[in-house]
């Protein structure tokens, strides 16, 4: 039986529905779910700061994850699964490598995920990230797909 | 409307894991269950059969229709949800087209298919089925891949 549920989300719509999915395997399993927003780091060679050590703006408030935060939240509350066991988290990282980690630190025993995220190319069926955490994860692996017609609207 | 899922099975872990995962769905929504299995002509496991890539002497379609029902029956007892509406389908011809196509006659909402089937290539993630069917089904579709 399943008991927690980690699905990442990255502002997409595949995302989103990924979501909506693992939401219907909450209420039938009771488990409980972590919504989780990785944070890319500012790449180091983007800043001159890198050059002269001087760590860019951008990272000074890196810190601040309350934007993510409130996504996470908004996108929990839409569910409407209000007794539903939600955790909410946010980390910095390279995607794929992170969401594994996330999954192995929260327990999961099921990761739930869209095909692809923001920005993939439309003829790729998985997305890197999907396909990364797929190949590494320790445990099941769920990929939505959304069909074709519906992305190219 | 009740939903419609669609589990390929092929006879593989990968598909009973992906019913077990359409059968979670069911006790959440009512949806009906179609189980379809298309035989895949086997080739015969002796010399001969390996070097030419003969069928079994044995093997007849009708044979393989029959062995199809009982795969998909056994799979649904597997799960051991007794109460959940469900229909097999033994259907002939190319495994990702006959998915698609009963997936538009059917009505289906969700395909639940394994990432991966009974072909033993160890480190492929996707299977050639599953790859087509998420380029092309009609509907959404879902893919539960389980570590080796
Ligand atoms: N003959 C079939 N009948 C019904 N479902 C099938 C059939 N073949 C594959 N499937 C479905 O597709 C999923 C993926 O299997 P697929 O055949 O793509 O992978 P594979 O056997 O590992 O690789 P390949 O066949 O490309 O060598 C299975 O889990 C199952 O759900
Ligand atoms: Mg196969």
């Amino acid at each position: 039986m399943i008991k927690r549920i980690l699905v990442p989300l990255d502002g997409s719509d595949g995302a989103r529905q990924a979501l909506a999915h693992a939401s219907w395997l909450q209420r039938a399993s009771d488990a409980t779910l972590c919504l989780l927003m990785v944070r890319e780091p500012p790449s180091a060679d983007e800043h001159l700061g890198a050059m002269v050590g001087v760590p860019p703006v951008e990272t000074l408030e890196a810190d601040d994850d309350s934007e993510e935060r409130r996504l996470l939240q908004a996108a929990w509350r839409e569910l409407g699964n209000a007794e539903g066991h939600v955790e909410i988290r946010v980390a910095t990282g390279s995607p794929a490598p992170t969401i594994v980690e996330q999954a192995q630190t929260f327990g999961a025993d099921l990761i739930v995920m869209g095909s692809r995220g923001q920005g993939q190319f439309q003829s790729l069926v998985f997305g890197s990230v999907s396909q990364q955490v797929t190949e590494s994860a320790s445990c099941p692996v769920v990929t939505y797909h959304v069909p074709q017609s519906e992305t190219e609207s | 409307m009740t939903r419609q899922i669609l589990v390929p099975i092929d006879g593989s872990e990968s598909a009973a894991k992906a019913l077990e995962h359409a059968c979670l769905l069911q006790r959440a929504d009512g949806a009906t269950i179609h189980l379809l299995h298309i035989p895949e002509v086997p080739v015969a496991q002796d010399a001969l059969g390996r070097k030419t890539g003969a069928t079994p002497l044995d093997y007849t379609p009708a044979r393989a229709r029959e062995q199809g029902e009982n795969l998909l029956r056994q799979a649904w007892q597997a799960t051991g949800s007794h109460d959940g509406s469900v229909r097999f389908l033994v259907e002939d011809g190319h495994p990702a087209q006959v998915i698609v196509a009963q997936a538009r006659s059917l009505n289906i909402d969700l395909i639940v298919m394994g990432s991966r089937g009974l072909s033993d290539l160890r480190g492929l993630m996707v299977g050639s089925v599953s790859h087509k069917v998420t380029h092309v089904a009609p509907c959404q579709v879902i893919t539960l891949h389980v570590p080796e």
